[in-house]
């Protein structure tokens, strides 16, 4: 395609086909079939779930759009204990966007693909209007099949242990400083978290989220309120680097409402947690161990226990990142 | 029974749990009239048979002798024919319980000399015993689960009186008669010291041997949890090296101790004390009352400021440990940013890591309360916290519809309390510290019920502050949707001017609200405004310039951040690589006078890091000497809102940081503000010729800024009000809410 930039002709016919024909020789073998209108299942799938993603800038230090989509679609079935297997691929593009951009991201979430081996079992492409979106959107859905069918927040027993998989608030930070032009020593998180999948098995894990939007205070604050619990981290054992703290800091925005994108949160029975610290530590991660799982209570919140011993409440943020300020 | 023609007074307001009911039969009595006197849900009814001049007579005694404690909100008189037998002599009749509760129960109230006679008076059966207390003295609202205040409904219930003790209790004649907290060494309340000891907990003494273990610790250098009224002191020496220690382990590097001083003498060899100050000092709220120090006197207690927190004894405990020591610091027993602990377990799971022993006892504080603080400003005493020995207090806000629907104002965050409103009533709550801490929610949401069950609330209208992460908002929503309430948000610094504007009903005003921070309605942190108030319309006609807040919140704690922001706003190259980063990538922008003040004594090195709320405007008040000289600002008027431009005071302030004084220059800092707070007012009023100035938010807790501000509208011929009932700062917040709206429907 000698074309440099996408425009609205893209949509119609021919141009349309080409574009398609275009990505789909980029994607190589994770194309399962396009001969004809919707794609065949060869595998038992028994769960889905579905996301679009939109983030700007569309390229930062650790990834792209193309590769947030991907990890991010099949994080989601993972946290549930499934196993991905096939993703549709939905990709909206704003005039005036470059291919040679494009090219790149469709090559991220082919090698992305390729890593997992899930097949993209449908897809589509649509342009629109400049202004009409922020430069590109896309949409995947992953399919899988459910391996755990224990996994769920209802299973959270109080005295459980909150682990985190490793460092907080990467992702976000690394957006933030990206879109300041800040000059950083750190990368976003994003990427796959389906090695968990082998390391929890046979352990007593009650639930698995990955703490994307609204970081890790909103996923806690989430699971305590549909839990009826408390829960309780503490300051001192939480894994933030140093970069994602100084980001923070000049920004005035607290970390643990950061995003991650390659990072979960484990609550696990405490007898397990040892184990599962140690499988953690051999497939490559640096879990740490952030905090419990309180008793049942009228008003469940999430509370951070401070170096001096106070309990201070991390709220639901309405206005997200802006800073409390009284 | 015949008819016979009577007088009859009603009289409201804090006539319960005083002793109030035996002083008037005494004085009936004494001037030889007939008669009985009773309770009832709105005060106290007297009833006497006698000619209009014995009734005056009688009503001026009365007015002039009162129990202390006691507080007439409203007297008024009747004639009235009751069917009667002839009344002879005078009775107390015992309560009726029909109807609302319009009443209150008394503050809690300083032991009082009889019973401090009592107590040091060998062979009185109460020698030496620390709960002696009397019909008109010792706890009331600390101990008070429910209205009206009868011993069964307080925390006494659980000690059971012995045979001396209910013949005073049931007798008449007696000054213990009806005291609730009557009670002695056999049957009342007692203390005991608890040690721990390679982490084994020792307790292996109780009474009078305890409290002497505590005063040895003390001596010793060590530190004490003392449970008193309101909650759990820590208290040790003002010594060097007590201070220290205790200052490491609260993690308080600077913020001042308040002390307690044995009598008003040993006051005065330290602190100037005004008239003012002498009578709050002994008031039987005994509040802390901040005083300009002598010289540079217990420099570790209060390091690198011109005032201290003083108090005098309130409670047995206290005479008892001042028997031995002279001054005593007494800091609220609590981990930093908590609230202060009033319960035994918590005290010995929080307190025993700060303290060197725990000296408690078995009477349970139920409505927990700090120190209340206040400091004289222009004359007139303010209060910077407000609680123990205060509240409850019911507040009249007069207004002219009496139809209003009951309100509940959930305040703000930081310094949280509030309030609630029945017919003209305001009911306020205790000082509840800052809502991002867990007990202190709790502590918020018990004392909201405990409010409404004790003077029977139900609100049905919310009314919350403006910030949409606010704790009390969110809670305030939730109670709405629970009981159906309509529901409104006051923006924080506009409910600031009508805090004021309550306490003196006024309808109209410019007001000036200089404060902290507090959420605006275009999203920006405000705090340095200027409103034209008329009834429920609000109109913000100026504000400090608009200026980075580098690191949002941060910023509040590093006075510095806003001295970048401020000399980098007013052209100042800082050759500062940091610096610029943080001021370009500021998250907001705030008009705050309170960042104002940190920035100015960042500038001048006064303070660089504010280890506790408002210490940099502190110490920048406390350098600063009066002077007459200003610094250049101007005046922007080109658009509505106006803007107070002062990046020229900051440049001058900057250059001439090296070529004059400290003191001078802080001093004209204050004055330029003052000054530029007379000229805005000024240009105000000759657009709507508007007199009223009120004055309030955090920042005018500063006595020279408020003084000079006040001397100089008041030349320029206006009425100058500020905060008398409430604090100026947040916790006066809930009151202004109240206000913001009932004006609205007052016609
Ligand atoms: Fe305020
Ligand atoms: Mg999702
Ligand atoms: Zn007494
Ligand atoms: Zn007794």
């Amino acid at each position: 395609m000698k074309e440099r930039i996408i425009t609205l002709h893209h949509n119609s016919g021919k141009k349309q086909f080409k574009l398609l024909k275009h990505i789909e020789k980029l994607l190589g073998s994770t194309l399962v079939s396009t001969e004809n209108d919707s794609g065949f299942l060869e595998e038992v799938v028994d769960t889905v779930t579905t996301d679009s993603f939109t983030i700007s800038p569309v390229f930062f230090p650790g990834g792209d759009i193309g590769k947030l989509s991907v990890c991010g679609s099949i994080n989601d079935l993972v946290m549930t204990g499934a196993k991905p297997k096939y993703i549709t691929l939905s990709v909206v593009l704003e005039e005036g966007f470059e291919f040679s951009r494009l090219d790149k991201i469709i090559d991220s979430i082919r090698k992305e693909l390729d890593e997992n081996g899930v097949k993209i079992i449908a897809g589509d492409t649509k342009v629109m209007e400049h202004g009409a979106l922020d430069k590109i959107v896309i949409n995947t859905t992953c399919l899988g099949e459910v391996l755990y069918e224990k996994l769920c927040v209802k299973r959270i027993e109080t005295n459980d242990l909150i682990i985190i998989t490793g460092p907080i608030g990467l992702h976000g930070a690394a957006i933030m400083a990206e879109r300041k032009g800040f000059q950083i020593d750190f990368q976003s998180d994003c990427r796959v978290l389906t090695k968990l999948l082998a390391v929890i098995k046979g352990l007593r894990v009650h639930a698995m989220r990955d703490p994307t939007r609204g970081g890790l205070a909103q996923i806690l604050n989430e699971f305590s309120h549909s839990t009826k619990r408390n829960f309780a981290i503490y300051e001192d054992k939480l894994p933030i680097p140093g970069g994602v703290k100084t980001v923070s800091e000049i920004l005035g925005i607290d970390p643990l409402y950061l995003a991650c994108e390659g990072t979960a949160v484990i609550i696990c029975h405490p007898e397990d947690a040892q184990d599962l610290l140690e499988r953690l530590k051999n497939a490559g991660f640096d879990p740490s161990t952030i905090g419990f799982v309180g008793g049942i209570i009228e008003r469940p919140l999430l509370i951070l226990k401070t170096r001096n011993g106070a309990k201070r409440v991390l709220p639901m943020l309405v206005e997200e990142l802006t800073p409390r300020i009284c | 029974m015949q008819e016979i023609e009577v007088f009859e007074i009603m009289i409201n307001g804090i006539v319960q749990g005083v002793g109030f009911r035996p002083f008037v039969a005494t004085l009936a009595e004494d001037l030889g009239l007939h008669g009985y006197v009773e309770n009832c849900e709105s005060g106290v009814r007297i009833v006497l048979d006698c000619d209009e001049t014995k009734l005056r007579e009688f009503i001026e005694i009365l007015n002039e002798r009162k129990p202390m404690p006691a507080k007439i909100r409203e007297l008024s008189f009747s004639k009235k024919a009751v069917k009667t037998n002839k009344i002879r002599g005078f009775r107390i009749i015992n309560s009726k319980k029909t109807g609302k509760i319009n009443t209150s129960i008394p503050p809690d109230i300083a032991m009082c000399d009889k019973c401090i006679g009592e107590m040091f008076s060998k062979g009185n059966r109460r020698y030496l015993y620390p709960f002696t207390n009397c019909a008109r003295c010792g706890p009331r609202f600390s101990i008070a689960y429910v209205l009206p205040y009868d011993r069964d409904k307080t925390s006494m219930d659980d000690f059971s009186m012995c045979h001396d003790c209910n013949t005073e209790y049931t007798n008449l004649r007696d000054w213990r008669y009806h005291a609730q907290t009557n009670c002695c060494e056999d049957c009342g309340p007692k203390y005991w010291i608890v040690e721990i000891i390679k982490n084994e907990i020792v307790s292996h003494f109780s009474g009078e041997e305890a409290v002497k273990q505590a005063i040895g610790i003390i001596r010793a250098g060590g530190t004490v949890a003392i449970k008193g009224i309101g909650g759990i002191h820590l208290v040790c020496k003002p010594d060097p090296d007590a201070i220290k220690k205790l200052r490491n382990l609260k993690d308080r590097p600077r913020k001042p101790f308040a002390i307690m001083a044995k009598d008003l003498e040993t006051v005065k060899k330290f602190a100037y004390v005004g008239e003012v100050e002498e009578r709050l000092l002994l008031s039987p709220a005994r509040p802390i009352v901040l005083l300009r120090k002598r010289g540079d006197i217990f420099y570790d207690v209060s390091p690198g400021f011109h005032t201290i927190g003083v108090m005098l004894p309130y409670t047995g405990i206290h005479y008892l440990l001042l028997e031995d020591f002279f001054v005593l610091v007494m800091t609220s027993g609590n981990i930093s940013g908590e609230m202060l602990c009033a319960d035994n377990f918590e005290a010995l799971t929080k307190l025993s890591k700060l303290s060197d022993g725990l000296l408690l006892h078995d009477r349970k504080i139920v409505n927990r309360c700090d120190d209340s603080v206040i400091k004289v400003l222009a004359g007139k005493p303010v209060f910077v916290r407000k609680s123990r020995g205060f509240i409850p207090e019911v507040i009249k806000i007069p207004l002219r519809n009496r139809k209003h629907p009951e309100i509940l104002a959930t305040g703000a965050d930081l310094k949280s309390s509030f309030g609630f409103f029945r017919e003209e009533s305001f009911y306020g709550s205790q000082y509840l510290g800052d809502l991002s801490y867990y007990i202190n929610q709790v502590q918020y949401q018990k004392m909201l019920k405990r409010f409404e069950k004790l003077f029977d609330l139900h609100a049905r209208v919310v009314v919350t502050d403006l910030h949409p992460d606010y704790f009390s908002k969110t809670l305030g929503e939730e109670y709405a949707e629970n009981r159906d309430c309509e529901i409104y948000s006051c923006q924080h610094h506009v409910a600031h001017i009508y805090s004021v504007m309550a306490e003196k009903a006024l309808k109209k005003c410019i007001g000036v609200a200089f404060d902290g921070t507090g959420y605006g309605f275009d999203g920006k942190i405000w705090g340095g405004e200027f409103f034209s108030i008329d009834n429920s319309k609000c109109m913000r006609f100026a504000h400090l310039r608009y200026i980075p807040m580098p690191s949002g919140e941060l910023a509040i704690e590093k006075p510095e951040l806003m001295a970048y922001a401020y000399l980098i706003d007013s052209g100042v190259d800082l050759k500062d690589e940091k610096a610029h980063l943080l001021y370009e990538n500021a998250p907001v922008k705030t008009s705050s006078a309170g960042r104002l003040f940190d920035a100015a004594a960042a500038v001048l090195d006064v303070c660089k890091e504010n280890t506790f709320e408002g210490e940099a405007p502190m110490k920048l008040e406390s350098v600063a000497k009066r002077h007459s000289e200003s610094f250049s600002w101007v005046l922007d008027k080109s658009a509505l809102p106006w803007q107070i431009d002062f990046r020229k005071m900051i440049r001058e302030l900057y250059s001439e940081k090296d070529k004059n004084s400290i003191s001078e220059l802080a001093s004209k800092f204050h004055r330029t503000l003052a000054e530029a707070i007379s000229v805005v007012c000024g240009e105000i009023k000759k657009l709507t010729g508007e007199k009223n100035v009120c004055l309030s938010g955090g920042v005018f807790q500063n006595k020279l800024l408020l003084e000079v501000a006040v001397a100089l509208l008041e030349k320029k011929g206006f009425n100058v009000w500020f905060n008398e009932k409430v604090s100026p700062n947040d916790e006066g917040i809930a009151f202004g809410q109240i206000y913001w709206h009932v004006i609205g429907s007052d016609g």
